[in-house]
């Protein structure tokens, strides 16, 4: 039923060309229409750049195309069919494959803007490519101090969570197995909350003149701001920390440990914890990911974060932001990407019946 | 009774409302391997968790060694447990699993390293220490389970079921090993199953239950021969009933199939004329007349089963059907389908049994 990469990398070529095609002659039409006679040049040569993105998206989505339809069966094993079922034999519209149509529609928009931004934070210097705008960001003394802020507060949020997450996903496990979802209900609500509501209740909370002025003085904010992401970083560590606890029979090693001898705090810390530490891992780096780009609560609470540093480029320099951009979006992927190497170091268990 | 090792005392356990345990009452010798026997749902387990003190019982009083511990968390038991699922911790390696009980006592690690050797010989799998569980076959996890509870010298070891999840072979072998390496240290177990020949073959005595009430406890050849009740011996071996009609129940006369037996004992209060179950085991039907004041049956052949050793035989008698087990000779092949053959009873084998 697979089909070998190379076959699944010819036919995505095929079918992103021909939309690339529809793409660039509706395109040209419309920048023909609106434009003088005298600036035809010059769209032509927009025409040209867009001819080449397209072509290089569609090369690139022809090369991802195995590994994301490896990606695609794991996830939805039903999915097999779209590859593997041959080209139906049928005429006029339902000849065209709509399920791959909107999904290179949905690829076509995410990988478009991201190579244009490439492109154009390598064109700092007139008529050549070059790294230059990189070299800006990385030797500006704010960036390396901004990223590490956010570094560090991501860490801390990604301890303190786990000290949280870890007990009260393993508690309701355990022992309250009714309040599941409750618990499931209350992790969401950062998603539902926008931050700046979130921040704007803490500043009022914890301001000068309250019961506990945390906003006062800078070792203040900055726990605010910790306790903040970890309410923003909830809804995805609980569900990364329940999702490992469903991997291990939760009841039957407590009691195994128990009958032992073994305390709660033990069972939570020998037991427990190194069997979920890759789903812990994932959940971690998740939170990470969002936290280092953090904007709204770290602006506000007016900590020297890289969000804010970001926007603060961004509004001032014209390149820097676009390699800014692809620093942290690079940055994001190798968080991903360690989530999935993680997964091959995840203790195993075992029901052999042999 | 008065001096046993295990006491259980009037042990009742309710669930909101649902009791699944009655009133259980039962005393285990120091040393001893008792199984608990009964159907699905019969509160087998139940009762294990509670002298493992996962559950707390509704009303009753669980002594070892004189002292009361029905109140005493699991952890301050020291009792050894080894659960169906294997249930061995994936991120440690054997050595590490065995050790565990001992780390968290504070067992110093030069004893502990000592102590897990000891054990792995006693599991035959020593130069398994670095093995993780995944890495074992599904006896072998359960053997490093066993070393496991047995590791800090537990007084009690229990098991639940812990041979279920494992293939029909390895589930013999592996229940005669546990049997003598209880034997061998002399720890007092609890062996809980649903599987009567592992009962009967593994335990000094058998509790079992039915619908939360202990029905019989006894030696397996005393449950099996003597059942004292039709649960028992239904539930333990397979039986034969046979109606028959009352002559005389002063004398313990009986018709069966036009002749007149003596039988051990009628019910109480059975009234002449009356019809009466007799049963008996498959074992105790011979081919052939028999000799003496043997009752001959005659009967046709409705089903020839050959199991190896033994050959399982379903006879029609005419208004009754009886099974018996004859054993293979390779000189004699069995009888055929649709043979009128002639069986024989001694009707010393026959039970009349109470519901
Ligand atoms: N935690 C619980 N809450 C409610 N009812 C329970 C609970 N545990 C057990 N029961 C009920 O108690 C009864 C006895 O259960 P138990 O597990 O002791 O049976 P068992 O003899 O071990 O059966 P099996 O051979 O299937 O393991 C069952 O009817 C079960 O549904
Ligand atoms: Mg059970």
């Amino acid at each position: 039923m697979t089909r070998s990469p190379t076959a699944i990398m010819a036919s995505t070529f095929r079918l992103t060309l021909g939309l690339a095609v529809a793409l660039l002659v509706v395109d040209a039409l419309f920048r023909l229409l609106t434009s003088n006679l005298d600036a035809i040049p010059g769209q032509l040569s927009a025409l040209l750049w867009d001819i080449a993105y397209v072509g290089i998206a569609a090369v690139a989505l022809s090369i991802l195309s195995p590994l994301l339809t490896a990606a695609w069966q794991a996830l939805q094993p039903t999915a097999q069919s779209l590859w593997a079922a041959p080209l139906p034999i049928r005429r006029g519209f339902s000849r065209i494959p709509w399920p791959w149509v909107v999904f290179l529609i949905g690829a076509a928009y995410f990988i478009i803007p991201l190579a244009a931004t490439v492109d154009f934070s390598l064109k700092i210097r007139r008529g050549t490519y070059s790294l230059d705008a990189y070299t800006s960001v990385f030797s500006d003394p704010r960036f390396q101090a901004t990223f590490t802020y956010s570094l560090l507060v991501g860490l801390a949020t990604i301890v303190v969570g786990i000290l949280i997450v870890v007990p009260a996903a393993y508690i309701v496990r355990l022992r309250l197995p009714g309040l599941r979802p409750f618990i499931e209900f209350v992790t969401l609500l950062p998603l539902i909350i926008p931050a700046i509501v979130l921040v704007f209740g803490y500043i009022r909370l914890f301001n000068t003149s309250s019961v506990l002025p945390l906003t006062g003085s800078a070792i203040g904010t900055n726990l605010l701001l910790i306790l903040a992401y970890v309410a923003l970083a909830l809804p995805y560590m609980y569900r990364a920390v329940d999702t490992g606890l469903r991997t291990i029979d939760v009841g039957t090693l407590t009691e195994a440990a128990t009958i032992l001898g073994a305390n709660q705090f033990t069972i939570l810390a020998r037991v427990i914890f190194p069997n979920i530490i890759v789903a812990v891992l994932s959940g971690a780096f998740l939170s990470l990911a969002i936290v280092i780009g953090e904007f709204t609560i770290a602006s506000l609470l007016n900590r020297p974060a890289f969000g804010p540093y970001m926007q603060n480029i961004g509004a001032n320099r014209a390149y820097e932001p676009a390699a800014l951009s692809i620093i942290s979006f690079v940055f994001t992927w190798l968080a991903m990407g360690m989530i999935q190497l993680l997964a091959r170091f995840a203790p195993k268990t075992s029901a052999r019946t042999d | 009774m008065a001096d046993a090792y295990l006491r259980i005392e009037n042990l009742v356990k309710a669930f909101s409302g649902n009791v699944v345990v009655k009133g259980v009452d039962l005393g285990f010798d120091k040393g001893e391997f008792v199984s608990l026997l009964g159907p699905s749902g019969c509160g087998k387990t139940t009762i294990l968790r509670m002298i493992a003190g996962f559950e707390r019982p509704t009303s009753g009083k669980i002594t070892v060694d004189g002292r009361d511990i029905t109140h005493l968390a699991p952890s301050q038991r020291n009792i050894g447990m080894v659960f169906q699922a294997y249930a061995l911790f994936p991120n440690m390696n054997v050595a590490n699993n065995i050790a565990f009980g001992l780390k968290v006592k504070g067992v110093p690690a030069e004893e502990r390293n000592a102590r897990v050797t000891e054990m792995l010989r006693l599991i035959g799998l020593t130069g398994y220490e670095k093995r993780f569980p995944y890495e074992l076959s599904g006896g072998q996890q359960q053997r490093v389970a066993l070393a496991r509870a047995l590791a800090p010298r537990p007084r009690l070891l229990l098991l639940d079921e812990p041979l279920s999840a494992l293939d029909a072979k390895i589930r013999v072998s592996l229940r005669g090993e546990i049997r003598a390496i209880q034997r061998d240290l002399g720890i007092t177990t609890v062996f809980v199953t649903h599987d009567q020949e592992e009962a009967l073959s593994i335990s000094d005595r058998i509790v079992v239950m039915n619908a939360g009430s202990v029905e019989q406890f006894g030696q397996p050849f005393e449950i099996y021969n003597r059942p004292t009740s039709k649960f028992v011996a239904t539930f333990v071996g397979t039986l034969n009933t046979l109606t028959a009609k009352i002559i005389d129940s002063a004398a313990g006369t009986v018709s069966l199939g036009g002749q007149t037996i003596t039988v051990p004992a009628l019910p109480k209060g059975a009234s002449n004329g009356s019809e009466v179950g007799l049963t008996l085991r498959p074992e105790t039907v011979r081919l052939g007349p028999g000799s003496g004041s043997d009752l001959a049956l005659q009967g046709t052949v409705a089903s020839v089963d050959f199991l190896g050793s033994v050959i399982r035989l379903k006879l029609d008698l005419g208004g009754n059907s009886i099974s018996l087990d004859t054993f293979n000779d390779r000189r004699t092949p069995p009888p055929a389908l649709g043979e009128t053959i002639t069986v024989s009873i001694a009707p010393g084998d026959v039970l009349i049994l109470g519901e």
